[in-house]
């Protein structure tokens, strides 16, 4: 059930009084939370939440034998891994190790790409973080339900650390008016983003990949860097209403994005970008491989296999696999060569703008591979981009650059805080006008075919 | 000061007649839209193909009757044309071939070259060359739609160019001095990306004239005109201008205008009345019709009202109310 729509409107309207009702029992609200999940996540295909129970029972257990048989901990783990990975394996990747003509096991049939790369990366962290003993198992299987199945959440993360996350759902929950505040800012903005922004730049963008061939270069450049901003506004959309959602239901869930399209250097745009993603892979990925290392080649080499792992994350074909390596490399490059810098400097001067443009296009150009369907078709498109023969100023999808470059222009200005939209320090009639004008925007700019399409739903 | 109350007063009466006209032909025209939509409530449209798959003498009956529309709609039309001093030719063209050829294109191609023998309309098909290729689904969209591919629209357009060649010295001999701004049904001027929900992204132009090209027509003559009216098969969706037929076909002829005012779901009863209200005035001197067997069965009230740029509503015939009750209530 995707956000954007007057279902999901209907639906947390008639969730969000009965689930505060029960504000005293958190017991209650996590019984609530999980029938509203099942709701969300059954909307379209019901059998998607014995998936999810089934994957919920299996960590729980695992984590509760963990602790009871300490001698068999490892092995306990080790089973709870395969199991849950598993199931990620059979729904992404078994058609693309064994060909899509084989005969597929059972099992296959009960699985589905809808929100399983992020709730098998939270249940990962949970029954890790157990294993590890940075969190104790818990007893209340309602609570890690409610946690693996939050519905803001589910479909396109972002992707809770168990250690740091857990706890919520087992506390008492507040709201106050500067919780809604909060929630409705990144609610109405990521609306704005996704509704408008990443809508205006859907059908251009489809249309220069699905055309490349005929289109002079000039066209491809400005399809590539608009598919940039597009991915962009589409997941960091999803990802401002999910917060703003559950932060209406007492939850903090993690950030997402920190305004990625301003940074100077690669390794400051991956501090910038599906934080979340990040987080996880530093957290169970490149810590446990020895972060920085010794040297810089292990250093090096621990990166690559970050951004591999992340490739395959996202998607079972050579396509996505040489979008991490490629992104990778780029890391490892300016590794290398000393482009890196630290993140608090948050001051600009001249050279400084170079850098967010040479980082944006380098970024936009690996998308290649992700937007393409398969290899040839990323290959027949970098082709082209460099076939150039004359100069024709492409002229679809302008709007669409207009509200991107708006939008970053926002963030540009508002980098010192948490979030490009939070103005919570302003006075009321800067707010009050400000989020007039974001609604009347949303309301002028919504296209006449409202996509609930995410592009990260796939994921 | 007499003379300014005066031209005031001549103003508001103006205003008023106008106002009042104009505000009469709203009037009637919303009720010409409320009446089809009631009709349309009350007939919701039905699958026309079971028209001629089905045997039983009451099928046969609806679809001799449709057949009789067409023939008398092309009729008229081939009159119009001939008023201007222009030619009329109608081209059979279906990407249909093989298992996907439906029965309607199969029976339909010769019903239409019969109408046209009847009429004395020149009549071709270009379909036969393509039932000869060993991989004639190239030509189509699929398996995402039926529509022409790239390819389609380059065999289409080769298959056309000699036709065409055959008129050339075909001048039509009405002049309009008067004319509409718009000489075919699309926006003018649109510039549109849209995918039609097929996942074939294209970029649709118009002209200034409503036309599906790239340039925009003097409003005096200087060049042989050829004018297309068709349906969806020659309008080319999913394909930019640059790769529709008749914008190959412009390629080939520089020295003629070639003028596309076919647009989705048109028939001949359309072609009619678009010529008659607004095409006969880019003064073509050869008009090509796109036919198919689809066209015969569009004829059916039902679909007619779905489709038909005519704003009033198609009651049934006798024949046809009985048919619809029968097979669909």
């Amino acid at each position: 059930m995707p956000f954007n729509t007057l279902y999901f409107l209907y639906f947390f309207a008639c969730f969000f009084p009965v689930y505060w009702l029960a504000k005293k029992y958190s017991n209650l609200q996590n019984g609530l939370l999980v029938l509203a999940n099942m709701v969300f996540y059954g909307w379209t295909e019901p059998k998607l939440c014995g998936l999810i129970v089934a994957v919920a029972l299996l960590i729980w257990l695992g984590a509760i034998l963990m602790e009871r048989l300490p001698g068999l901990a490892m092995t306990i783990y080790a089973w709870v891994i395969v199991l849950l990975f598993y199931q990620l394996f059979l729904c992404k990747y078994y058609k693309w190790f064994f060909g899509e003509d084989q005969g597929h096991p059972f099992w296959i049939s009960l699985t589905t790409t809808v929100g399983i790369s992020y709730y098998t990366l939270a249940a990962y962290s949970y029954i890790t973080d157990v294993y590890r003993k940075k969190m104790l198992a818990r007893r209340n299987f309602v609570a890690l339900l409610a946690y693996l199945s939050f519905f803001p959440q589910l479909l396109a993360g972002p992707i809770p650390i168990a250690h740091q996350d857990f706890a919520q759902y087992l506390a008492q929950r507040h709201l106050t008016w500067t919780d809604i505040e909060q929630a409705i800012q990144r609610i109405l903005w990521g609306l704005f983003k996704k509704a408008v922004v990443a809508s205006q730049l859907a059908i251009p963008v489809d249309y220069i990949f699905y055309n490349h061939a005929s289109l002079p270069y000039t066209y491809l450049w400005a399809g590539v860097l608009m598919y940039s901003f597009q991915v962009y506004m589409d997941f960091s959309g999803y990802s401002d209403m999910a917060w703003g959602l559950a932060r209406l239901l007492g939850i903090k869930v993690n950030y997402n994005f920190n305004a990625p399209f301003i940074a100077r250097t690669i390794d400051e745009f991956w501090r910038r970008w599906h934080l979340s993603l990040s987080a996880w892979l530093k957290e169970y990925i490149y810590i446990p491989l020895g972060g920085r290392g010794k040297n810089r080649w292990q250093y090096s080499f621990n990166i690559m296999a970050v951004f591999v792992v992340s490739g395959l994350w996202h998607g079972a074909n050579s396509n996505f696999l040489l979008w991490g390596s490629a992104n990778g490399l780029l890391f490892v490059l300016s590794i290398i060569w000393g482009l890196t810098r630290k993140s608090k400097d948050l001051s600009y001067n001249l050279k400084d703008y170079t850098g967010v443009i040479t980082v944006f296009v380098a970024i936009s150009l690996t998308r290649v591979f992700f937007r393409s369907p398969d290899l040839m078709t990323a290959l027949h498109y970098y082709q082209a981009m460099v076939a150039v023969k004359g100069f024709v100023l492409p002229d679809v999808g302008l709007l669409g650059i207009g509200l991107s470059w708006f939008v970053v222009l926002v963030e540009f200005i508002q980098r010192r805080q948490l979030h490009a939209i939070d103005i919570l320090n302003r006075p009321l009639y800067v707010r009050i006008p400000t989020y007039l004008v974001l609604c009347v925007g949303v309301y002028y700019f919504w296209p006449v075919i409202n996509s609930t399409e995410y592009i990260y739903f796939k994921f | 000061m007499k003379k300014f109350h005066l031209s005031v007063l001549i103003a508001l009466v103006v205003c008023a007649c106008g106002g009042g006209e104009s505000q009469q032909q709203s009037a009637e025209s919303t009720a010409d839209a409320q009446a089809k939509e009631a009709l349309q409530m009350q007939y919701p449209e039905i699958p026309r193909d079971e028209i001629v798959n089905d045997t039983d003498s009451l099928s046969t009956k609806v679809f001799r009757e449709l057949q009789e529309k067409y023939k008398a709609n092309l009729a008229k039309l081939n009159e119009a044309v001939k008023a201007n001093g222009a030619t009329l030719l109608v081209v059979f063209i279906t990407p249909e071939v093989g298992n996907s050829l439906t029965k309607i294109n199969r029976v339909g191609k010769g019903m239409i070259a019969d109408d046209c023998q009847a009429l004395h309309i020149p009549f071709y098909d270009i379909t036969t060359k393509m039932a000869a290729m060993p991989n004639p689904v190239v030509l189509t969209q699929m398996p995402k739609d039926g529509h022409w591919s790239k390819e389609g629209a380059k065999y289409v357009a080769d298959e056309l160019a000699p036709i065409i060649k055959q008129y050339d010295s075909v001048k039509a001999t009405a002049t309009f001095q008067q004319k509409p701004e718009t000489w075919g049904d699309l926006q003018p001027n649109a510039d549109e990306l849209t995918d039609g929900g097929k996942g074939l992204p294209y970029r649709m132009k118009s002209n200034a004239q409503g036309l599906r090209m790239d340039y925009d027509l003097a409003p005096t003559k200087t060049k042989q005109r050829i004018l297309f009216l068709g349906d969806s098969e020659m309008y080319f969706p999913f394909l930019d201008n640059p790769f529709t037929g008749t914008a190959l076909l412009q390629g080939m002829f520089p020295e003629k205008e070639i003028l596309n005012a076919s647009n989705w779901g048109y028939s001949v009863d359309d072609y009619l009345s678009l010529y008659n209200e607004k095409a006969k005035y880019a003064e073509a001197d050869v008009v090509i019709v796109a036919a198919n067997g689809n066209d015969i069965l569009d004829m059916f009230f039902s679909h007619r009202n779905r489709f038909t740029r005519g704003k009033k509503a198609i009651k049934p015939s006798i024949l046809e109310e009985q048919y619809y009750k029968t097979k669909f209530h």
